[in-house]
């Protein structure tokens, strides 16, 4: 025994590792004799081992991820001039310390050393490149920043003015200082913000840790501390970059303004300070931050990103009044205030102060922060504030503005018309100063080739130029136009959209420039109503079903009308006189409990009209404005003499008995009870009763709402609906009076409601033209419908409950089955997730291949036929291409290497399998049939993991070629065949002649592309990066351009069949459309769930969206007539409007009685219009003193809108636009609001139009001196005026000074050609 | 995030699948994890500021929950997973090694401007490729080791989860990657003579 070896025989590994235990190398060696014993190759082995066994940094990870020293500087170390005293703070990313600077003089100052890893050098030369900036700042409310350094561990810090303060928010809450109190000293912090601003430096990390309140002879100042700090750094003390890092910025996100959360980088100005002043503000008013930072910290990084950029807050005093009595409590008396008078106090203008701070977009905050603190100035002082509650024009506005240059450049634009049935809204175009400046640095580069054109100076090229231009400027037109339809759409402004649409219909001898968007936004303007009943020539105010479900009764200012519901067919007709009866607008129809009878109001009185035989009696004569009948009795109330000053009296019928039963003075009815006992009525600008209906006696005012719109009242009674004018819907408890649920309609003064049957849902206008539905037990909504074209009107549910009528300003009546299903056009799949083929139509588009199965093992392929989406065919494999005839479809399987199925489109059994012969490697892509059908084509990966693709004939699968190292496989480009590749190594896509093998073009690209396309015309290539597609023109050759928009990672590209248009999807669930030829978005569709998956049939007129569980299919049928004419009503409308700028078309009383309405309604815009139809008088009597009356309710408008109002009426391009007398007056009431610079060229430049000239040259001169300099904008009309008044050399300098500021700052820029080409006029200069 | 997961589907099906014994299920969760890691590292860095690195820790954690992983996986399932994200990893650290190699070997500037976008924090790109292009040597004599250093090299897995994953105590994996660094650097050096 004791011969044998008694140890097993162990590894190599084993004799490694245990030899590593003798440290000795005596001990070593004799552990090795023991274990290897003879075996002279082992121990050779394990020698080599031991010696490449070091304790270095090989393969170990600290070297690459640069795990942070710890600070080790401590109080008593020199670092450059400074002793550290001792350490005064410490945050998540550097520590504080008091020092002392010894050289050139002495002082204490504050240095702060940076934590996080960084460029040191990096930052030191970012820091010098502001430092002379930072040197200029001299403000009693900034702490200067005095020097930057690295410490000897190579460190950052940043020295600069010791505060001894405590931060805003403590030194506020400590010391209980009252809400006015807190708005002074934020206002000095605005102060100290705007004068870093006009220096040039942006804070960029505004938050209360960075504003310190210190006392100065008992009075607190609050100091802001850190400049300069953020940007060296590049935020990234503040971003959310590291991962490892995650817990070192608590509290800052909550400050991060939403253009910094996306972390572009690039793009901070002035603004994101602002937002930051918003956080601060709404954090001193309310003891929170908008978002709660830990909430924010527990959904996540992305989470964070998407929230500060997507959710808009509470508003402050709703966050306040949200929370617990007790809390609420305590945040009061920390501002020495009780709970209602806080909420109070906050409730309105500080509300939308500081959400016009917190506007996502930051064209709507304040531009300044001085803005800012002059409002809050206001507010403490009792004025107007600007700030104010989102109106319903934003949204369009907002696109309008986008488009702005384009707008003034183009004249074939539409008019956006908005309100009720057509009012047109002149959008204003003119770019505000710091917009202007913002624009014209972002075109920096296209003005410097343009400026290099214009040397060359050549005739011709000049001329082609312009003829380009004008091509572009059409495009662009269009381009903004679908945008702003696709906008109209989601706003559910049809008219909008369809006169956005109507725009572009090609007319003759123009060319045709409409693509998939237009007609697939033409499709959805038809509307999703179901029927239309048409008749009515005006706007159809109230709807009503007969109890038992046979007849509807329509009612309009002129007219009422019977429908024979089974039928939709007209029964009857009868009209009313409309204009000279104010009350008509507030007349609905009724029928009687047993359905014989319809009551129908005209100026005349009330009469009752027998169904079916129509015969009448008459109830009362005298006008009569509300009547409804009892749902179980033979009784009629009704409210006569609403209009006449002795008040409104409530009368009730027995109609049978032809008496009166009661009568007494009251307000508005609007319902019976269901048990016919009650009556419930209201007065618009109060509170809701019950009367009891014997005796009109009032027996409960049981819920109280301010300027009641509407009501309805459930079948069962049990429960009712309060509009109130802004827009909120409260379902209330019949019995209690207690609101149970709270709607936000999104409708102003929504008047008309109707509760389903069954009580359970609730309809209501929303969205401008739209009709949502509402779960009445939890407020969500079901659903929203749009088909109108003006705001709805009237709504009313047949007793059945399967359909909803509703009636609208435009004139119309639809039905809308409530059973409806919301999209038919969808093909189901049962994939899990998204790595799977696309969708491939086959060439004659006859066809699409869709995979529809997965099993977790394989996936299944379905043929569909696209004549009538119905599936042709299933078979196991993923779609991989038709034959060129479409008869055929292949699907590849992997199995052993990959199968190759062909199959005919009819049966899935008629397969002819083709195995590919890709050698010993694995495939990694799905092989794909090139367009002939002749060729597949796949990626496999070699042993050494290089991407190679493998050409195979189709028919046998033999391979024909191999190219190596070829890079990932990403399709056929469609014009040539070629095949394409992303290469990851050098970062290229590629092209490939697959007959020869040849590398016919190569491409620069950026590494993390993932898919990549080429247009059917092969003029472009299109590649997805992240959230962002690159777009290559590859005829023009001049690198790619970046289409901006999603939210989240693109997932799909596809070209649409004519190469005009691009199609992208993504997981932030929306497919997005772009032009191929101005790169604009051209419309947004949002879906349910993120998209993988696009194609575009051949004939252009579907495009398949696929996500997980769904294909859904985007139609866009073309060549359909125009999908809306006007009614008669709006065709009148429209053409008076127009006759008051082309002074034509006579006005009728009725219009005029109904733009009465709408300029009571509507804003700036309604009310000049009719100012302007009353001072003329087209067709009816003239009236300057009405006029005058409106004109001056006009001008109460918001300074901003005043002032845009202004400049287009002083100067639009449009003749028949222009005034520019009111032009001066709206431009005055503007400067008196606010004397800014850009009110003030506005009154200028409308007081030169005026012809008063030395006004205007008061007024720009004024405009110069507030900003200390000027722009063209005032130079041009200087010198226009200047010349008018016979002042030539004046003239002369104002006009050089004009061209030498456009010259440095918007030489290219549209808008101000005009100007200057009208100042040298003035000058007699030639061009 | 639910909306998200819920689009991806369920990564624990198909690793049930495997562990089923369904070979092609393991292409499948290659594939699908290697699209994941590259799709979450290319948005990761359209939305970081340039110059900045991600850790391949990070991505393939943040791989896992996004996957779904988090929901009732089985232990098995997340070993499984783990392995397959490092080998994933591997492909996407070596792409951007080689990258990185050639640009060194002479790139306009426009694109060392793009390229600087995509950095990810790794090892340097000689180390690597060579250790790349050996570790598939090691893997013919010693799987369980070229595995373990595929997690804690390329995966960025700690010990402690590699070794969970790959069923070892801590100690002998400790020990395995002390022989795998001194094996490989040996096979490294003799391909270099």
């Amino acid at each position: 025994m004791s011969d044998e070896p008694t140890e097993p025989i162990v590894s190599e590994r084993e004799i490694f590792l245990e030899a590593l235990k003798h440290e000795s190398p005596a001990a070593r060696a004799a552990y090795l004799d023991q274990a290897c014993g003879n075996r002279a190759a082992t121990r050779e082995a394990v020698e080599t081992l031991l010696r490449h066994h070091k304790p270095d940094d090989f393969m170990m990870p600290k070297g690459w991820s640069a795990p942070l020293a710890p600070i080790t500087e401590k109080a008593g170390d020199q670092i450059g001039p400074y002793k550290l005293l001792q350490q005064i703070g410490e945050g998540g990313c550097g520590v504080v310390y008091m020092a002392e600077q010894e050289t050139p003089l002495r002082r204490r100052v504050a240095l702060k050393v940076i934590k996080l890893g960084m460029d040191t050098r990096q930052v030191m030369a970012r820091f010098e490149a502001e430092r002379q900036a930072l040197a200029m700042m001299d403000h009693p409310n900034i702490a200067k920043a005095l020097d930057a350094g690295a410490t000897a561990a190579g460190r950052p810090y940043f020295v600069m003015e010791l505060v001894r303060g405590i931060r805003i928010t403590d030194y506020c809450d400590q010391n209980n200082l009252s809400t006015e109190e807190r708005l002074k000293l934020f206002m000095q912090v605005c102060r100290a913000i705007q004068h870093a601003h006009q220096k040039g430096i942006i804070h960029r990390d505004i938050k209360p840790s960075n504003i310190l309140v210190t006392m100065h002879d008992g009075v607190p100042v609050p100091k802001v501390i850190d400049f300069g700090i953020a940007k060296a750094t590049e935020g990234r003390l503040t971003d959310l970059t590291l991962f490892t890092a995650f817990e070192q910025f608590i509290g800052t996100p909550a400050y991060m303004s939403p253009e910094q959360a996306e972390m572009s980088g690039l793009d901070i100005d002035t603004r994101s300070d602002v937002y930051a002043l918003g956080v601060l503000l709404y954090e001193l008013l309310t003891g929170k931050t908008p978002f709660d930072p830990k909430e924010l910290l527990k959904a996540g990084l992305d989470e964070i990103r998407r929230a500060i950029r997507e959710v808009d807050p509470a508003r402050p005093s709703t966050r306040l009044g949200t929370m617990t009595a007790l809390d609420l409590g305590a945040v009061a008396k920390r501002r020495q205030t009780d709970s209602p008078k806080l909420l109070h106090k906050i409730r309105g203008d500080l509300d939308w102060i500081v959400m016009k701070c917190l506007e996502k977009d930051r064209t709507r905050r304040y531009e300044t922060a001085n803005g800012l603190a002059t409002d809050i100035q206001r507010h403490l002082s009792q004025d107007a504030v600007s700030a104010s509650p989102p109106s319903r024009m934003y949204r369009l506005q907002k696109v309008v503005r986008r488009h702005r240059l384009l707008f003034a450049t183009v004249s074939a634009v539409a008019v956006a018309l908005v309100i009720g049935v057509a009012v047109s809204s002149w959008q204003a175009v003119r770019a505000t100063r710091a917009e202007r400046n913002e624009h014209a640095a972002r075109q920096g580069a296209e003005e410097a080739r343009a400026r290099e054109a214009q040397q060359r100076g050549v005739a011709e090229e000049n001329a082609r130029l312009a003829r380009a231009r004008e091509q572009q400027a059409s495009e662009l037109a269009y381009a903004a136009d679908m945008k702003l339809a696709s906008q109209a759409w989601d706003d559910g402004n049809l008219f909008v959209m369809s006169r956005l649409l109507e725009a572009h219909q090609p007319r003759a001898g123009a060319p045709d420039g409409r693509g998939f968007e237009f007609f697939y936004l033409q499709q959805l303007a038809r509307g999703e109503q179901d029927f239309v009943l048409r008749g009515h020539t005006n706007p159809v105010l109230g709807v009503a079903v007969s109890p038992d479900g046979k007849w509807l009764a329509t009612r309009s200012q002129t007219d009422t009308r019977l429908w024979d519901l089974s039928r939709r067919a007209l029964a009857s007709a009868w009209s009313s006189t409309a204009a000279d009866w104010p009350g008509a607008g507030r007349c609905r129809p009724s029928f009687s409990y047993d359905s014989q009878c319809l009551v129908i109001q005209n100026a005349a009185g009330l009469r009752l009209a027998r169904i079916p035989t129509l015969e009448s009696q008459m109830i009362a004569s005298g006008p009569a404005t509300r009547a409804v009948f009892a749902p179980n009795k033979p009784q009629l109330a009704f409210n006569s003499d609403m209009e006449n000053s002795t008040g409104a009296r409530l009368h009730v019928w027995d109609y049978a008995a032809d008496k009166e039963l009661a009568s007494a003075p009251g307000d508005e009815i609007w319902q019976w009870s269901p048990d016919g006992a009650r009556l419930l009525g209201g007065q618009g600008g109060g509170c809701v009763y019950w009367w009891e209906a014997s005796t009109l006696r009032c027996v409960a005012t049981n819920y109280a709402a301010q300027y009641v719109k509407g009501a309805a009242v459930s079948r069962d009674g049990s429960r009712m609906a309060v509009a109130d004018w802004q827009g909120e819907v409260a379902i209330v408890d019949t019995a209690s009076g207690r609101a149970l649920v709270r709607i936000d309609t999104g409708d102003i003064r929504p008047s008309a409601l109707a509760f389903s049957p069954d009580g359970q849902t609730l309809a209501t206008p929303s969205k401008n033209q739209a009709i949502t539905l509402w779960n009445v037990n939890n407020g969500r909504r079901l659903a929203e419908w749009r088909g109108h074209r003006g705001k709805v009107e009237a709504l009313a549910y047949t007793p059945d409950g399967q359909w909803l009528v509703s009636g609208g300003a435009d004139a119309e009546v639809m039905l809308w089955n409530v059973a409806r299903e919301t999209n038919a056009a969808t093909i189901p799949n049962h994939l899990r997730y998204y790595g799977a083929a696309g969708p491939v139509f086959s060439p004659d588009g006859s066809r699409v291949g869709l995979v529809t199965g997965d099993n977790g093992h394989g996936r299944t392929s379905s043929a569909f036929s696209t004549a009538t989406w119905e599936a042709e065919g299933e078979c196991p494999g993923e779609i991989a291409g038709f034959a060129p005839d479409g008869r055929q479809w292949a699907v590849a399987e992997q199995e052993i290497g990959w199968k190759f199925a062909a199959h005919g489109t009819g049966a899935a059994t008629n397969r002819a399998v083709v195995y590919l012969d890709t050698g010993e490697f694995k495939t990694v892509t799905t092989p794909q049939l090139s367009p002939d059908g002749t060729l597949v084509a796949c990626t496999v990966l070699t042993p050494e993991r290089q991407p190679t693709t493998v050409v195979c004939d189709a028919a046998t699968g033999q391979r024909t070629l191999t190219l190596t190292n070829s890079g990932m496989g990403k399709g056929f480009f469609p014009k040539d065949q070629s095949w394409i590749t992303l290469n990851t190594d050098d970062s290229t896509i590629r092209f490939w002649d697959l007959r020869t093998g040849k590398n016919t073009r190569t491409l620069k690209c950026g590494w993390w592309v993932s898919e990549v396309k080429g247009s059917p015309d092969g003029k472009y290539l299109a590649a997805t990066i992240a959230r962002f597609v690159f777009l290559w023109d590859l005829e023009a050759g001049n690198g790619f351009r970046q289409l901006e928009g999603h939210q989240d990672e693109v997932q799909a590209i596809a070209f649409s069949a004519d190469s005009r248009t691009l199609a992208s999807c993504s997981e932030d669930r929306t497919v997005r459309l772009w032009s191929l030829s101005t790169r604009r978005e051209l419309a947004c569709i949002p879906q349910e769930k993120a998209v993988y998956w696009l194609a575009f049939s051949p004939d252009n007129q579907t495009l398949v969206a696929g996500g997980i569980g769904a294909y859904h299919l985007l139609r866009a049928p073309q060549g359909e007539p125009a999908v809306w004419k006007p009614g008669p009503m709006r065709a009148e409308s429209a053409r008076a409007i127009w006759a008051v700028a082309d002074g034509v078309q006579p006005l009728t009383p009725a219009i005029l009685a109904h733009y009465r309405t709408v300029a009571e309604r509507g804003g700036l815009h309604e009310r000049y219009v009719l100012g302007r139809i009353l001072a003329r008088g087209d067709g009816v009597a003239a009236d300057p003193r009405e006029a005058e009356l409106w004109f001056q309710r006009a001008s109460e408008a918001p300074a901003a809108e005043l002032n845009d109002f202004a400049w287009t009426l002083a100067t639009s391009s449009d003749a028949r636009q222009r005034d520019a007398r009111r032009a001066v007056q709206f431009a005055e009431r503007a400067v008196a609001a606010d004397g800014g610079a850009n009110n003030l060229n506005t009154l200028g430049v409308a007081r030169y139009e005026a012809g008063d000239f030395r006004g205007a040259l008061a007024a720009l001169e004024k405009c110069v001196q507030l900003e200390g300099q000027g722009t063209a904008w005032d130079f041009f009309f200087l010198s226009m005026a200047h010349a008018r008044l016979g002042e030539t050399a004046a003239a002369r300098v104002q006009y050089d000074e004009g061209v030498r500021w456009s010259a440095q700052h918007e030489s290219n820029n549209q808008e101000l050609a005009p100007f200057r080409r009208e100042a040298m006029a003035a000058l007699h200069l030639a061009p | 995030m639910d909306g998200y997961a819920g689009a991806v589907g369920d990564v624990t099906q198909i690793l049930e699948a495997m562990r089923a014994g369904d070979g092609r299920a393991g292409d499948e969760l290659m594939r699908l994890v290697y699209e994941e890691l590259r799709r979450l590292a290319a948005s990761k860095m359209a939305s970081e500021a340039p110059g900045n690195t991600l850790q391949p820790t990070a991505l393939v954690h943040e791989a896992w929950l996004r996957l779904g992983g988090a929901r009732g996986a089985s232990f098995n399932s997340r070993a499984h997973f783990f392995s397959c994200a490092a080998e994933a990893m591997r492909r996407i650290l070596v792409e951007s090694a080689r990258r990185k190699k050639s640009l060194k070997r002479g790139a306009g500037a426009e694109r060392v401007e793009l390229e600087e976008r995509h950095a990810i924090a790794g090892p340097p790109a000689d180390e690597l490729l060579a250790v790349h292009a050996a570790l598939d040597d090691l893997a013919a004599k010693d799987s369980v080791s070229a595995d373990l250093v595929k997690m804690l090299y390329f995966g960025g897995l700690t010990m402690a989860e590699a070794a969970a994953a790959l069923h070892l105590p801590k100690r002998t994996a400790e020990g395995r990657w002390t022989h795998a660094r001194a094996w490989l650097r040996r096979q490294i050096d003799a391909g270099e003579k």
